[in-house]
């Protein structure tokens, strides 16, 4: 299913490994040369404003036969089989490319994967439909599977991202639009499946066949967390005024949506912060801090204790005051945390799980003389193959 | 776990046993940074502090009254100000490290020097109508600063209100925000500042004054003359060529220095600028000496753009090979 070769893959992720070795002085340049020659890859990843230049161009490129395609054809309908067959023609020539050239993060991949789904999806969008609302959950659903299957084959992490918010949207489309329930079900069932989702992903971590999968699948975590959090707050919310006004049919469920409501809201940012903390891990941490300042937005969004801008001015002073008071306990005192610039340990760790799961050995026949040939291919450098 | 990995690699003997040592020392220290997280919230705390005291003054502009608020502005400026300098001297005396709220006191001063610079000329008519007088007096206390207390973001700041003095507007009237790029004033000024930039750029690093200020004026430099040469092409209609040989040049420098420091970021933005003035001039040619209907200059169009994007992509890869090939990783 994978379209790359898993040993480039796990090569790759052991080069960048020794080269940030080598960027915080723990490996020579020589000893980094072997590393590179032991574990070639013939993956073509370029510097990132070069991966920006050609994604551009690989944009211009893509809707410039598109406009050719439009200019040829008289019809007006015929326009949306043009965008189904530039989208296909987007996925067949990234196929072409990666079994040739061998792209992977270059621009150009990243371009024609989005640009091609992106395509498809507005060919079946932009039709006429007889029940619109069923449109738009076939395509959400569509837009769903497409970006899972992106994710799987072409391991793009922005589609894992993509392909819950077409979940999301499906759900919507589904609940609001075609059954007619009121928002916070919607809301509610949403954050149940987001939980129900983070669960079976959570098995999928330590599965050594899906190593390569591994930052996708930790990103596809954070995307749950996020959206379960937000959904369930504001399921309780909606479900709080919906209880105010009567319009609830299950009676009235306010006041223990209102000790749910507090909890959930406060109780749970702090939750996932702690966790952060325990397991000394920096994006759990992100997201806690983030929580908890979703915490503060959502409490001044809703209840209004303090005009606005006063509430900016008073959140402002406490980050202040926390994050300099912090930051002087870090410098004062040894801790399992500390304040340093340069986080080595923090790239050092977030490669290693995907080599290590991927148990990788030196590929035999790799260089293992040290020449300036190094990434794999005839030339060498920073992983590039030497055909492209 | 990360540990046991380099530790194969050193039975492997693909490192050394110094290397070893240090990688052992490295994860022996297990602690997490969190240098940038903290960073972070302080950033954002300073950002809604200042954006939240604005907006509570603005709302009680009446009840506070003008001088109040500018002798507010103005004290807490001289406020931050004696605060870095207090930090300065601490540095000077105490301990070479640089204290935590340094960097954020000498911002919060210059942009309260703006703001109070800004809510005198609108209130009071401080300078008049001599509004070039209003952003050169704060440009030079901006520069100051930025050289005294060596800040980076504040020289920055003084570089966009240089741009102001010289008559470059940002505002809201277009998705782009420059509203006068139309103007011929504007692209000569704008060309002409981006020249001056690089040139001030070039001579802090051959003079070593602050010679790590040169990355910051050649940034706004090249994108000064770069945006002003292709705004020039767009604008001019009889001398278009002359912007395009401008252009030209001011890439082919950029391409060198691309080449000498091996920066693949000047290599991408100098092709990319010069791609699309160059994709203008060619089109616009197209559309005056081509005969034919428009429908027919369109599809050479489109087929022109396909064909020189192939062309500048593989141009960027091949180059790139050649850099990487005698940069080391």
């Amino acid at each position: 299913m994978l379209a790359y070769n898993h040993q480039d893959l796990l090569n790759r992720e052991c080069q960048e490994a020794a080269k940030a070795a080598m960027r915080d002085d723990l490996l020579t340049e020589q000893e980094n040369k072997t590393i590179q020659n032991a574990y070639p890859s013939r993956l073509y990843t370029p510097n990132p404003f070069l991966r920006l230049g050609l994604g551009i161009l690989t944009l211009i490129i893509s809707l410039a036969l598109l406009g050719l395609l439009l200019l040829e054809i008289s019809s007006g309908d015929n326009y949306l089989s043009v965008l189904f067959f530039v989208g296909v023609i987007s996925l067949v020539a990234l196929e072409v490319a990666i079994h040739t050239k061998k792209p992977f993060q270059a621009g150009i991949d990243d371009m024609l994967l989005h640009s091609g789904i992106a395509y498809l999806l507005c060919s079946i969008g932009f039709r006429d439909s007889s029940h619109p609302a069923l449109g738009q959950a076939v395509l959400a659903l569509l837009a769903c599977v497409l970006y899972l299957f992106a994710f799987i084959r072409y391991l793009d992490r922005l589609a894992i991202v993509f392909s819950v918010a077409g979940l999301v949207v499906f759900l919507h489309a589904v609940i609001i639009e075609l059954w007619r329930w009121p928002l916070w079900t919607f809301l509610g069932i949403a954050a149940l499946t987001m939980a129900g989702l983070f669960l079976q992903v959570s098995r999928l971590l330590n599965k050594r066949q899906l190593s390569c999968y591994l930052p996708g699948i930790q990103l596809l975590q954070y995307a749950l967390v996020i959206c379960c959090y937000g959904c369930f707050h504001l399921a309780a919310v909606e479900n709080l005024y919906a209880a105010y006004q009567g319009r609830n049919d299950l009676g009235n469920p306010a006041s223990a949506m209102v000790i749910f409501y507090w909890s959930w809201t406060i109780i749970f940012p702090f939750l996932v912060l702690v966790r952060g903390i325990r397991l000394r891990s920096r994006p759990w941490i992100r997201i806690g801090i983030g929580l908890v300042l979703s915490l503060l937005v959502f409490n001044q969004l809703h209840e209004h204790p303090v005009p606005d801008e006063l509430a900016a001015f008073m959140i402002g002073l406490l980050l202040i005051f926390l994050a300099y008071s912090i930051i002087k306990y870090l410098k004062t005192n040894n801790s399992a945390f500390n304040d340093r610039q340069g986080a080595a340990p923090g790239v050092l760790n977030s490669l290693l799980p995907v080599i290590m799961l991927g148990s990788l050995q030196p590929t035999p026949g790799g260089h293992t003389e040290s020449t300036t040939q190094f990434g794999g291919g005839s030339f060498g450098g920073g992983g590039a193959g030497t055909e492209f | 776990m990360a540990l046991s990995f380099f530790e194969s690699l050193h039975q492997q003997g693909m490192i050394g046993e110094e290397s070893m040592e240090k990688i052992r020392n490295f994860y022996a220290d297990s602690s997490v940074s969190l240098h940038n997280e903290l960073r972070t919230l302080l950033y954002l705390g300073v950002l809604l502090v200042s954006g939240g005291l604005g907006f509570l003054i603005y709302r009680h502009l009446e009840d506070i009254g003008k001088l109040t608020i500018a002798l507010v502005v103005l004290l807490a400026c001289i406020a931050c100000y004696l605060a870095a300098l207090r930090f300065k001297s601490r540095m000077r005396a105490e301990t070479p490290t640089q204290p935590v709220l340094y960097d954020y006191t000498v911002l919060m001063g210059a942009l309260l020097l703006l703001t109070l610079v800004g809510y005198l000329q609108s209130q009071f008519h401080f300078f008049g109508h001599r509004f070039g007088l209003a952003s050169f007096i704060p440009m030079v206390i901006l520069f100051i600063t930025a050289y005294f207390f060596d800040h980076k973001g504040v020289l920055s700041l003084a570089i966009v209100t240089l741009a102001a003095w010289v008559g470059i507007n940002i505002n809201r009237k277009t998705w782009y925000g420059l509203a006068t790029l139309d103007h011929t004033a504007t692209i000569l000024a704008a060309f002409f500042l981006g020249i001056f930039l690089i040139g001030i750029a070039i001579g802090v690093k051959q003079k070593n004054l602050k010679p790590h200020f040169g990355s910051v004026y050649h940034q706004f430099g090249t994108h000064g003359a770069m945006l002003a040469a292709n705004a020039g092409i767009l604008h001019f209609d009889k001398y278009y060529w002359l912007c395009f040989l401008i252009l030209l040049l001011t890439a082919a420098f950029h391409f060198r220095k691309a080449i000498r420091e091996s920066s693949f970021y000047y290599l991408v933005i100098s092709c990319l600028y010069t791609y699309f003035g160059c994709s203008y001039c060619v089109i616009n040619e197209m559309d005056k000496h081509l005969h034919t209907s428009s429908s027919d200059v369109l599809l050479l169009s489109l087929i022109y753009l396909i064909g020189s994007a192939i062309l500048l992509a593989y141009f960027l890869t091949t180059r790139y090979k050649k850099m990487t090939a005698h940069v080391s990783v």
